[in-house]
């Protein structure tokens, strides 16, 4: 009985200081993704991220911008993630590899079985790339890819 | 006769009293102070108190005036207008790819044509993916 005792307290310890041990987990990233409908129907801008607004603004010629979507996709390397965005596209991201603060992405839009954008890219700074083209409405879907740190 | 000699009486009195005040100066100096104190110094017409602050005024204004005047009538010295003029050279960097933050390795799509640009905005260069599949309004 007092052994038993004595083994749980170990036991207990044990998780207390190595709360992690299980094997090696593979490194994770968070990414985050904005799903904006750019059109020309009025002048509104609805953005959650106020800094997409002015790079929007240079980028594009359209008048209004709405998000529609936003998620933070968390991958491990080698993982994929499957986002359902309006207009039934499908955006797939999978973490091919990551090499110190460079991310090696795999993006794919698609509908319908046919790949409406397929591309490698790798992501280093905060800075976001933008997908766009998928007609939806009277505008066009624009996805801002970006790595949180 | 009469009047001739107390003309000349007066005479020696004023000559007298001169030489008592030229032998003592405090006298001189008493009568001076006599007269500043119960007479008024003679003060320009301008210099009158209640001219004084319009005529200070006036001057003002018009040494104002002048100073206005002068940018317009003085002509620019020749050697300052090369200097300001002087055109200067912009040096454009060109971009490095260390600079950018995402690097595009393969494009494709089976739905349109495809544009990878690049554009800067605000000192940062952003990378645009786009498709166009023709009938959108982009």
């Amino acid at each position: 009985m007092k052994r038993g005792r004595i083994f749980l307290g170990w036991l207990l310890i044990g998780v207390l200081l190595f709360p992690s041990y299980g094997g090696s987990q593979a490194p994770a990233l968070t990414l985050k993704v904005a799903v904006i409908l750019a059109s020309n129907e009025g002048s509104d801008f609805d953005l959650e991220n106020d800094a997409y607004r002015d790079q929007l603004i240079r980028l594009f010629s359209y008048t209004a911008y709405e998000q529609v979507r936003g998620y933070s996709v968390v991958l491990e390397e080698g993982e994929q993630e499957l986002i359902a965005i309006p207009g039934d596209y499908e955006l797939i991201l999978t973490l091919q590899r990551l090499e110190g603060e460079k991310v090696f992405l795999h993006a794919l839009i698609q509908k319908g079985g046919n790949k409406f954008l397929d591309t490698e890219l790798s992501l280093l700074g905060p800075t976001p790339v933008f997908l766009g083209g998928p007609p939806l409405d009277s505008g066009n879907l624009v996805l801002a890819i970006e790595k949180l740190y | 006769m009469a009047a001739g000699e107390e003309e000349k009486k007066i005479r020696e009195l004023f000559k007298t009293y001169m030489a008592e005040e030229l032998k003592h100066p405090e006298i001189g100096r008493r009568k001076k102070a006599f007269i500043q104190e119960h007479f008024a110094p003679h003060i320009p017409f301008v210099l009158r108190p209640a001219l004084l602050v319009p005529t200070l005024s006036f001057i003002f204004i018009c040494v104002l005036a002048l100073q206005l005047m002068k940018p317009v009538t003085k002509p620019i010295p020749q050697v300052a207008l090369k200097e300001t003029v002087k055109p200067k050279t912009l040096e454009r960097t060109p971009f490095e790819e260390g600079d950018l933050g995402v690097q595009v390795k393969q494009v494709s799509s089976d739905m349109g044509s495809t544009l990878v640009f690049q554009k800067s905005s605000q000192g940062v260069p952003v990378i645009v993916i786009w498709v166009f599949t023709g009938g959108s309004n982009q």
